[in-house]
């Protein structure tokens, strides 16, 4: 099993750190390419909530831990703003919505869900911990 | 790579070139340029995604907001879209709302 682990800090959006990051990991774990953009999205997507609903534009911090083992990689993001459970959006409202009403956004945990084979939620020691997985 | 976005605007048709990564990085700069497509008020617009090589909500979101800028009456075809991109859109349901076609050169 092999690890790899970045800090995240400041108050932008990281897409492009989070990108190469994921890109390193997969490249480590001989994921296809659509494994590997999916992984990068479903990390985007969370990444950023965090930065623009969890630390609400302010400075923080995000931590990206990766771990690639015999059957499957995961990747583990953590941030320390208010407890938010992702795993537990609804995403059904905004659909039946369509997009040609109500908001222009709510789509990004949809596109978690869909992105990766597991994806699990706790609050520990302080810090909201998503946990996406995907099976090699 | 960050984001690669023209506009033509010819006979009523608005024609949106985005290659590169659509994601939180680049949004602002798509929302400029699709302010000018809103301001053309065209008949159909045209978002040529050939050389899209990445699409996250928050680009999808851009896209979104001018659908609904511009309103139901006019068209709006999504041109070459990868197969994760085109997967983006069909999951939220953005593709009842639009035209997807695949033209390839040559």
């Amino acid at each position: 099993m092999s690890t790899a682990a970045l800090r995240l800090e400041g108050r932008r959006c990281y897409s492009r750190e989070v990108a190469a990051f994921v890109a390193e990991l997969a490249g480590r774990a001989g994921l296809s390419r659509g494994q590997t953009y999916r992984l990068r999205l479903a990390a985007d997507e969370l990444t950023t909530n965090a930065v623009v609903h969890g630390y609400r534009g302010g400075a923080g911090a995000i931590e990206l831990a990766g771990c690639v083992a015999e059957e499957w990689v995961r990747l583990l993001i953590d941030d320390e703003a208010a407890p938010f459970d992702p795993s537990g959006h609804d995403p059904a409202p905004r659909l039946a919505a369509g997009p040609a009403a109500g908001p222009v956004g709510g789509y990004g945990l949809l596109l978690v869900r869909h992105s990766v084979d597991d994806f699990a939620y706790e609050y520990v020691d302080g810090r909201n911990r998503c946990t996406l997985t995907v099976r090699r | 790579m960050s984001i690669d976005a023209r506009i033509t605007v010819r006979q009523g048709i608005a024609t949106v070139t985005l290659g590169g990564q659509a994601d939180a990085a680049s949004v602002d700069r798509i929302d400029r340029l699709l302010v000018d497509v809103v301001e053309q008020r065209p008949r159909q617009l045209v978002l040529d995604v050939s050389e899209l090589s990445y699409l996250s909500s928050a680009g999808l979101r851009c896209l979104v907001r001018v659908h609904q800028q511009l309103g139901r009456d006019v068209e709006i075809v999504l041109l070459n879209p990868s197969e994760e991109v085109a997967e983006t859109v069909r999951l939220t349901g953005f593709d009842h709302s639009l035209t997807v076609q695949h033209r390839r050169a040559g």
